[in-house]
């Protein structure tokens, strides 16, 4: 099973690293990249569909990853879209208003690239093999 | 013998017979003219004689018929005559013998005798001689003597006669009387209470007493009416009880008033009126009793103005209420339209006004033109730096004198103590030369001393008030510092580790794929780099760790301790060749549970970590104290040389390149400890072992 999934990441070697993991996963998941949580807004008023999970960076320029996600579960048409924070490093607050908001995970993201591509893979597992709010 | 000298003898004696015939002829002749005139005269002595009687029966009548004394005495002031008054008021009768008056004088009043005698022989009259005489019974009698000259009827004085009234009685009397009087009029002056009678307001007369106490003449009082010397303002107080006087109700009254001195001054007096009745009941006079009371009321005036200023200041905290409540009790007891209170600034050497009465009272309750004096400047500021109160009669004489918002002559200065140092200053001023009295003086500085406890505890709160806004402000920079730095130490540990992982993630790619082309070494070193990354990520985490954690971010809860340590060993390698034993029956406390599991798990990973001993055995302990548990973790390592035992805890100092070890670890420990009210220590022999000893606060 594919996932569509909507990337919001400024770091463009975690992009590369994201893209890797899936080419290396072997999974025909379908992958759209947002630089910032504007970016992202814009991508998903503009298509048609909805991408099947979200996967936030928190620390990004401009709109940071919690305003975004506000705004999303403020929205109607958006706020069932599982949104799975992917991060940097566990900070109390930021953990507490992201589930206090509403996520559907919280990921931090490894030093060690195996480790990473694990637990990527472990969370696209999980999201594969889950019933999704389809429109 | 010649017949010649015969002849002639004989003619000689013929001529004189003849002669002596002729004489004796003469004598007969005038004889018989002498006798016949003889006769006549007896016939009109006879007749003389008869008409006297006559006379003298009749006096004689008349001196029986009067009570008064009567007596003729001849020039010489031998008695001739006197009546039965006479000789029962002297004592004496001519039948016991002649008297002459003289010797009826008492000797100290012989001078005005005597002069009254002379009076009596010029004049040929004297009229109301008051004197003493000595009777022959040997009393002293006063008399008084009417006296007249009596004539013959050529107009030559022959005689005199007085009438000798008998007024030792009378005298008497009217000695007492005076006695009497002047004994009253002794105890009406030496009262020290004025005492005036008045008859409708009018003044019938005073005491020396009264006259002193207003300043007023015996003349003067005699001119004036009650209404005249006293105050206006006062007459409601005793009219109620005047009316009720005269209408018979009361017949006695006591009132304060004031009264107008002669100098204009006021007297402030007790005045204790009593009417005096007719027989009707009509008041005929009414006698005031006024006593000064001016001390008494200045006393009870400075009593009550520093009752009232104890009162108002009682429970006040705030230190302008309470100056403000000094400086309107104190003008309004001074009588003065300037109080100001001046608050010594130490650490500036100024003082500064912050209450202030009359003028310098803006609308809106504050001080207008506030001025501030540097000590030693002005009167204030030099009553500031001595201590000791002045009062000035002449600021215009004085050339400290600093003008404010007025100028004014008189100025009374009070410095406020506290332990000896001037904490404040009351400072009052008046328009008029000398107004202010050595009571004023005195009742300001019974109000400086009450007042000073309580001004003082005032400007300490207020100094702590000031230092708590202060500490509350840098609390809050602080606690906003604390959020800033914690955001910070996020940022920065992020930034920091996201290029890290995008190294690590880039070699390893690298190594990836180039596996084939990539020799032994290039591995090798690739492995090293990623061993630096791993330790450098490490050192980040233990920095945004150790600077995260505050009292603030504690989430205290209830702990057990054994099930916390049983998480703790989830998270640590144990090899096989240690042992760890935890006491089973660690206690329950109240922490945060992660900061805790940070705190076992660096010990314990650190007590695993350097481990050299083919068994390792760590033991964890606990020993309960009065309010805290001390614990221990102990290990049979490599030990800790006693140079290092301080530094350990300091953050960044690792004291062996271990691959692990960020220099961070004990630094938290210390920090978690210390955060749960506990501290540590550690006891350590190289080679042999090391024992943290940390105590954790009971719940």
């Amino acid at each position: 099973m594919k996932l569509n999934i909507l990337l919001i990441e400024d770091d463009q070697i975690e992009v590369l690293k994201f893209k890797r993991t899936i080419d290396s996963l072997e999974a025909d998941h379908e992958i759209a990249i947002s630089e910032n949580g504007e970016e992202a807004l814009r991508y998903l008023e503009e298509l048609s569909g909805l991408p099947d999970i979200i996967l936030l960076d928190l620390n990004m320029p401009k709109m940071s990853g919690l305003e975004f996600l506000s705004i999303l579960k403020q929205d109607s048409r958006f706020k069932y879209l599982p949104t799975i924070i992917l991060t940097t490093s566990i900070n109390r607050n930021d953990l507490l208003s992201c589930y206090e908001i509403g996520i559907a995970g919280y990921i931090l993201k490894p030093l060690k690239y195996n480790e990473y591509m694990e637990r990527i893979r472990c969370l696209l597992t999980y999201w594969t093999n889950n019933e999704l709010i389809k429109p | 013998m010649s017949k010649e000298s015969i002849d002639i003898i004989k003619r000689a004696l013929a001529r004189e017979k003849e002669a002596r015939k002729a004489a004796e002829r003469i004598l007969e002749e005038k004889s018989a003219e002498l006798f016949s005139l003889n006769q006549e005269l007896q016939k009109s002595k006879a007749k003389l004689e008869t008409l006297v009687t006559e006379k003298t029966s009749q006096l004689q009548g008349i001196f029986e018929n009067i009570a008064d004394a009567y007596v003729v005495m001849d020039l010489a002031g031998n008695v001739l005559k006197m009546n039965e008054t006479a000789s029962d008021l002297f004592s004496h009768t001519l039948d016991d013998g002649p008297l002459n008056v003289i010797s009826l004088i008492y000797k100290d009043d012989y001078l005005y005798a005597m002069d009254s005698f002379k009076e009596l022989s010029e004049k040929g009259h004297f009229t109301n001689y008051q004197a003493r005489i000595f009777t022959k019974d040997k009393r002293v009698r006063w008399v008084q003597i009417n006296a007249s000259l009596v004539y013959d009827k050529d107009s030559n004085p022959v005689a005199a006669q007085g009438i000798v009234r008998d007024i030792t009685h009378i005298k008497e009397t009217n000695e007492l009387i005076q006695e009497q009087k002047s004994q009253l009029d002794i105890i009406l002056d030496n009262s020290s209470v004025g005492i005036v009678l008045t008859e409708n307001g009018n003044f019938l007369k005073s005491n020396q007493t009264f006259r002193n106490l207003l300043g007023y003449s015996e003349e003067d009082i005699s001119n004036l009416s009650i209404k005249d010397i006293s105050l206006k303002e006062d007459f409601p107080l005793s009219k109620d009880k005047l009316e009720q006087m005269d209408a018979g109700k009361i017949d006695n009254f006591v009132i304060d008033k004031r009264y107008i001195k002669k100098d204009g001054a006021l007297l402030w007096a007790k005045t204790n009126v009593s009417a005096i009745r007719d027989e009707h009941g009509k008041i005929k006079y009414q006698v005031a009793l006024i006593e000064d009371v001016t001390l008494e009321r200045e006393k009870a005036l400075m009593l009550e103005v520093i009752n009232q200023v104890a009162h108002s200041v009682l429970g006040k905290v705030d230190i302008h209420n309470i100056a403000w409540e000094i400086t309107n009790k104190i003008a309004d007891y001074l009588g003065t339209e300037d109080c100001v209170i001046y608050l010594v600034h130490p650490n500036e050497n100024i003082l500064e006004q912050i209450a202030a009465y009359g003028q310098k009272l803006a609308s809106d309750g504050e001080i207008k033109d506030k001025i501030s004096i540097p000590m030693g400047q002005g009167i204030v500021g030099s009553v500031a730096q001595s201590g000791k109160a002045e009062r000035i009669g002449d600021t215009s004489k004085d050339p400290r004198y600093i003008m404010d918002d007025d100028s004014r002559l008189s100025e009374i200065t009070v410095p406020i103590l506290f332990d000896g140092e001037v904490i404040a200053v009351i400072d009052s001023e008046h328009p008029s030369k000398d107004y202010f009295t050595k009571d004023h003086l005195r009742t300001l500085r019974n109000i400086a001393r009450l007042v000073s406890l309580q001004l003082k505890n005032a400007i300490v709160l207020k100094e702590r008030e000031i230092v708590q806004q202060k500490n509350t402000i840098l609390l809050e920079q602080l606690e906003k510092s604390n959020e800033e730095l914690e955001e910070y130490a996020h940022i920065v540990s992020h930034d920091l580790k996201s290029p890290l992982r995008s190294i690590y993630a880039l070699v390893n790619w690298i190594k990836e794929d180039n596996d084939e082309v990539l020799n032994e070494q290039s591995k090798e070193n690739i492995q090293l780099i990623e061993g630096t990354l791993e330790r450098m990520e490490s050192l980040i985490t233990g920095i945004l760790n150790y600077s995260s954690i505050n009292s603030d971010s504690l989430n205290k809860e209830r702990i057990e301790l054994n099930e916390l340590l049983k998480d703790v060993m989830h998270l640590l390698y144990v090899p096989d060749h240690i042992s760890v034993n935890i006491e089973p029956n660690l206690p329950i406390i109240s922490g945060d549970r992660t900061r805790l599991i940070q705190l076992f798990q660096n010990l314990l990973g650190n007590a695993l970590r350097y481990s050299d001993k083919e068994k390792g055995i760590i033991d964890v302990g606990v020993k309960e104290e009065e309010d805290h548990y001390a614990f221990f973790v102990k290990d049979n390592g490599i030990g800790i040389e006693k140079k290092y035992h301080k530094k350990i805890f300091k953050i960044f100092q690792s004291l062996n390149k271990h691959k692990e070890s960020t220099g961070i670890g004990l630094a938290l420990v210390k920090k978690i400890v210390e955060l749960h009210g506990g501290d540590i220590k550690l006891e350590s022999t190289v080679g042999e072992g090391t024992t943290f000893y940390f105590s954790l606060k009971k719940m």
